[in-house]
C-alpha cells in the first residue's frame, strides 16, 4: 500500500538525498578522536539543545504516545513534563558539569573515575548490550516505514537508510550527528504544527476538541489516574517515572549526555539541557494531541481497531498534499536522530571503555579515530543484519526494553550517589550496582508493575551503596576533588578557580 | 497502611512539592557556580532563572490537569 505519492514523495526523497550532504561537508573539521566523539568541544548551547530533542523523540514516540493518548489520555504526557522536566533541571545543574569538568567521554568512563574500573566496565557492557541491539529494531522499523508508506521494497529501504546514516555518522562524527539532529528537529515541529493548525481548524480549538472527547471520555484530561490502573497508577508515576526512570534517562544515558560533552564550554553545557527542557515542553503538541484529534475526528471504529494507528490516521485522512510529505519526513527525521545518536555514542562506549582501556592503552590519537570508523561501520553493518533478526524474534525488543528498566534504577542510584555522597566508594558502588539490578530481576519475575520496580531496585541500589560504602575504606580526597557536587559549591579554593574562570571567560 | 486508598490529588501536592523543591535548590546554586564557563554574565544566561521559569510552568499544568 502506497500513502506518499506525487509531491509527497519529492519531499521525502529530497529530504533523504540531503541529509547525507552533512557528514561530508563535516568531515573537514574531524582531524582527532577528540573531533569525532566530541565535536571539538565546539558545540553551542543550542545546538546540543535541539540535537536532544532530536535524539529523544523516535518515530515509535509518534506512533506509541499519539496512541497512548488515544487510549489513556493526557496521562501520556507525564513522559514529556513530569518525567522529563524536573530530571533535565537536575541534569543540567547537578550531573552535566561534572561530566564536563571530568574530561569524560562516556558515563562509564565517569563511573570508572568515581569508583572503579569494574563499575566502569559492567556499565559499558550493559549499556553496549543494549544500544547494539537496539540498532537493529531501529533499522528494521525505519525499513518497514519506507516500504509501507512508500511502497519500496523493504530489503532496498534498510539498505538506503544504512547507508545514509554511514555516510554522515563515520565522516562527520558527533558534530555531523548533531547538527543533522537539529535540522531533523525542526522539521519534525513544523511537521507537527501543520497538523496541529488542520486539526485544531477541524475540531474548533482546544475548547471544541475537549467538548468532543470529554462526554465519552472523563479520564482523557487528567494527568493522573487512579491507583488501581494497570498502566499508569499516578504513585508509580511519580516514583517510578518522575524520580527514577526519567532522571536516569535525562542524567546517565550515554546517547544523551555526548552530546552536552561536546559543548564549547561548561556554561553551554548545563544550558543546553535547560534549552531542551523549555522544547520538551512543547512535545506533546506533536506527539500527544495527534491522538486527541483522532479519536475526536474519527467517526468509523473500523478504521483504529489499534491506538497505534491514530496517527497513520491523521496522516491519512487530515493531511494535504505537500504536508503529509513533511510529516512523513518528520517520522523519518525522527528515526535517524535516534539511530544516529544510538550509533554514534555505542561506537565511542566501545572505542574507549573496551578497546583503549583493555586492548590498546597507549596508540596513537588517530588509531583511535579510526578505530571508531571503523566500528560505526561495523555497526550499521550490525544493524542491517541484525534487523531482520528482530522480526523474527519480537521478544527481542521487549528483552532489551527490560534490560534497560533492570539497570536503570541501580545505575541512577550509582551516578548519583556518586556526585552527592563524597563517602561512596569503589565496594559501595559496585555491590550497590550489582545488587540493584539483582533486586529488580527479582521484582520483575513477581510480576510488578515496571514503575514500581524501577522505584525499589533504585531504592535498594541505594541503600546497598551506603551500607557498604560506610562499612569499608573511603576513597582518597584527591581522587574524587572535582568529582563531588559539595566540594565544588562549598570548598572555598574550588570556588575561586571557578570565579576566575567565570571572570575570565573560558 | 493500605496504599489504595490514597486519595489522588496527593499526586498533585506531592508533584507540587517536587517542583518547587527543584526550584528553590536550582536558586540556591551560587552565582559562580552557574556562570561557569560563560562569555559574560548577561542576566539572561542566569540558569537558576530558567530552571525557575521552567518549575513554574510545570505547577500551572499540573495545577490545571493535575487536580482533577
Amino acid at each position: 500500500m502506497q500513502i506518499i505519492r506525487g509531491f509527497d514523495l519529492f519531499i521525502v526523497i529530497a529530504y533523504l538525498a540531503l541529509i547525507p550532504l552533512f557528514g561530508v561537508f563535516f568531515k573537514r573539521y574531524v582531524k582527532t578522536s577528540k573531533d569525532y566523539f566530541l565535536a571539538g568541544r565546539m558545540l553551542p548551547f543550542w545546538v546540543i539543545g535541539m540535537s536532544l530533542i532530536g535524539t529523544n523523540i523516535g518515530a515509535y514516540d509518534y506512533i506509541g504516545a499519539a496512541g497512548g493518548a488515544y487510549r489513556f489520555g493526557l496521562v501520556q504526557a507525564n513522559y514529556e513534563w513530569i518525567g522529563a522536566i524536573p530530571a533535565m533541571v537536575l541534569a543540567s545543574l547537578l550531573f552535566i558539569p561534572f561530566y564536563w569538568k571530568s574530561g569524560v567521554y562516556t558515563v562509564p568512563e565517569f563511573l570508572g573515575k568515581r569508583y572503579s574500573t569494574a563499575v566502569r566496565t559492567i556499565e559499558a557492557i550493559l549499556w553496549t548490550a543494549f544500544l547494539a541491539s537496539v540498532l537493529g529494531i531501529f533499522f528494521w522499523a525505519s525499513g518497514l516505514m519506507l516500504h509501507t508508506y512508500l511502497g519500496w521494497n523493504l530489503r532496498f529501504s534498510i539498505y538506503l537508510i544504512a547507508v545514509i546514516v554511514a555516510i554522515y555518522t563515520v565522516t562527520g562524527g558527533l558534530a555531523a550527528v548533531a547538527m543533522t539532529d537539529v535540522v531533523q528537529m525542526l522539521v519534525m515541529f513544523i511537521g507537527g504544527l501543520a497538523v496541529l493548525i488542520i486539526g485544531f481548524n477541524l475540531t474548533g480549538g482546544w475548547t471544541g476538541l475537549v467538548n468532543m472527547i470529554q462526554p465519552t471520555h472523563p479520564q482523557h484530561f487528567q494527568l493522573f489516574l487512579p491507583l488501581d490502573h494497570p498502566q499508569y497508577p499516578w504513585l508509580g508515576v511519580l516514583f517510578g517515572l518522575g524520580l527514577v526512570l526519567s532522571p536516569a534517562w535525562w542524567c546517565c544515558h550515554q546517547a544523551i549526555i555526548q552530546r552536552t560533552l561536546g559543548a564549547k564550554s561548561a556554561w553551554d553545557a548545563k544550558a543546553s539541557m535547560m534549552g531542551a527542557a523549555f522544547l520538551k515542553m512543547l512535545v506533546p503538541l506533536l506527539v500527544i494531541i495527534p491522538g486527541f484529534f483522532a479519536l475526536a475526528l474519527c467517526k468509523d471504529p473500523s478504521a483504529i481497531t489499534n491506538p497505534d494507528q491514530a496517527f497513520p490516521w491523521v496522516m491519512r485522512n487530515l493531511l494535504p498534499v505537500g504536508l503529509s510529505g513533511l510529516v512523513f519526513a518528520s517520522f523519518i527525521a525522527a528515526l535517524l536522530s535516534s539511530m544516529d545518536s544510538t550509533i554514534n555514542s555505542t561506537a565511542t562506549i566501545l572505542t574507549r571503555d573496551i578497546y583503549q582501556k583493555f586492548f590498546r592503552k597507549e596508540a596513537s590519537d588517530k588509531h583511535y579515530l579510526l578505530f571508531g570508523r571503523v566500528i560505526t561501520i561495523i555497526l550499521v553493518a550490525w544493524g542491517v543484519i541484525f534487523a531482520p533478526v528482530t522480526n523474527k524474534f519480537p521478544g527481542i525488543y521487549v528483552a532489551m526494553q527490560t534490560l534497560l528498566s533492570y539497570f536503570q534504577g541501580p545505575t541512577f542510584a550509582t551516578v548519583l550517589l556518586g556526585i552527592i555522597w563524597s563517602r561512596a566508594n569503589r565496594w559501595g558502588g559496585l555491590i550497590g550496582l550489582v545488587g540493584g539490578v539483582g533486586i529488580s530481576v527479582g521484582l520483575s519475575i513477581s510480576g510488578m508493575n515496571f514503575l514500581y520496580v524501577a522505584w525499589w531496585s533504585f531504592v535498594g541500589s541505594l541503600i546497598l551503596n551506603i551500607v557498604v560504602s560506610l562499612l569499608t575504606k573511603p576513597e582518597p580526597l584527591e581522587k574524587i576533588r572535582g568529582l563531588v557536587y559539595g566540594f565544588v559549591i562549598k570548598d572555598h579554593s574550588t570556588q575561586k578557580l571557578l570565579k576566575k574562570r567565570a571572570e575570565g571567560g573560558k | 497502611m493500605d496504599l489504595a486508598k490514597i486519595p489522588m490529588y496527593w499526586g498533585l501536592i506531592v508533584s507540587v512539592i517536587i517542583f518547587v523543591g527543584i526550584a528553590i535548590w536550582a536558586v540556591l546554586n551560587p552565582r559562580e557556580y552557574i556562570y561557569e564557563g560563560a562569555e559574560n554574565r548577561a542576566r539572561w544566561r542566569d540558569l537558576r532563572i530558567w530552571a525557575a521559569v521552567l518549575m513554574g510552568i510545570q505547577i500551572a499544568i499540573h495545577v490545571i490537569w493535575g487536580g482533577r
